[in-house]
């Protein structure tokens, strides 16, 4: 997982997001403080989430590996 | 106040990493033949960021390597150990049974996404519609032209997401985000299978040239705890 392109590694992070923020061992109680905005995070995520075109981003990034190293050599 | 990652059949931590959210020491609470791997918090210094959900996922990757781990969903705090101890009797039935259903395995995430969408209808100088009409009528066609290549995909994922189920203990789908996102799943494989699994996905991936795959992980298996119908949401 260490060898990633951008791309991938914001579609790992994504892919994180999903697990880390929704699922695995829920726990509710009166003894657990939960934090109260993880949810609201998450929603909003989901949100910038169908907006955001992976395909496209990744298929760029790909194509554009190139041109954007000489654009950052610019800068 | 205490942060809670994961809890664990090891009665020993990992060597790395020592730490967790905001550089805080790991340690281990025994209770019920079972171990929750908490560090010290101030809840109000938790927040949703890249760094902190990194952290998080770096102290459950470790625990993972090593044996057998139910990752805990990102931002559980508990106020002392009692209650953490407390929580362990509490759900150890469950929280034993998944531990043993799901030693030697990881979670493995799938997204395909369709590619090449037709470019939305431009107005063509040359050929401009006669009338409104018409216009209508040829955006009408451009978008059924658009859904039907869609619904021909997304039986294709389905299809996909099935001939994958079989390589897998278990399987998830989860609803996908994004109008190019025809599938979002999770799969349950055994450690020695994930080559396998991966290597079903390439070939799918050779063989579908409308979508492209993209293969997550190893992670802790998330998707696969029990629990989650206790969720209210």
């Amino acid at each position: 997982m260490h060898e990633l392109s951008p791309a991938e590694r914001e579609l790992t992070l994504l892919d994180l997001l999903d697990r880390i923020l929704d699922k695995g061992v829920i726990i509710i109680g009166d003894v657990t403080i939960s934090v109260a905005n993880v949810d609201l995070v998450y929603l909003g995520l989901k949100v910038l989430l169908t907006s955001v075109d992976n395909a496209e981003k990744l298929r760029g990034n790909r194509e554009q590996g190139n041109r954007e190293q000489g654009n950052r050599e610019q800068l | 106040m205490l942060y809670l990652y994961a809890i664990t059949d090891q009665p020993q931590l990992p060597a790395a990493p020592s730490s967790g959210l905001l550089g805080q020491p790991l340690r281990l609470i025994e209770a019920a033949g079972l171990w929750a791997v908490v560090s010290p918090i101030v809840p109000k210094e938790v927040q949703t960021n890249a760094e902190q959900v990194w952290a998080h996922e770096a102290v459950v990757e470790a625990l993972l390597a090593r044996g057998g781990v139910l990752p805990v969903r990102f931002g559980t705090i508990l106020e002392h150990e009692a209650n953490v101890e407390a929580l362990l009797h509490k759900r150890a039935a469950v929280l034993r049974s998944d531990l043993e259903r799901l030693a030697g395995c990881v979670e493995l995430g799938l997204r395909a996404l369709l590619l090449d969408l037709p470019a939305p209808p431009e107005p063509e100088p040359q050929a401009a519609p006669t009338s409104g009409r018409e216009y209508m009528l040829r955006r009408f066609a451009a978008e059924q032209a658009l859904q039907a290549r869609r619904r021909q995909a997304e039986a294709a994922a389905n299809q996909l997401h099935t001939a994958l189920a079989d390589y897998a203990l278990a399987s998830v789908q989860r609803q996908p985000t994004g109008e190019r996102m025809l599938l979002s799943a999770a799969y349950l494989v055994r450690r020695d299978a994930i080559n396998r699994f991966r290597e079903a996905v390439a070939a799918l991936d050779a063989t579908n040239a409308q979508m492209q795959l993209l293969c997550t992980g190893p992670w802790p298996p998330y998707h696969f705890v029990s629990g989650d119908e206790e969720r209210h949401s």
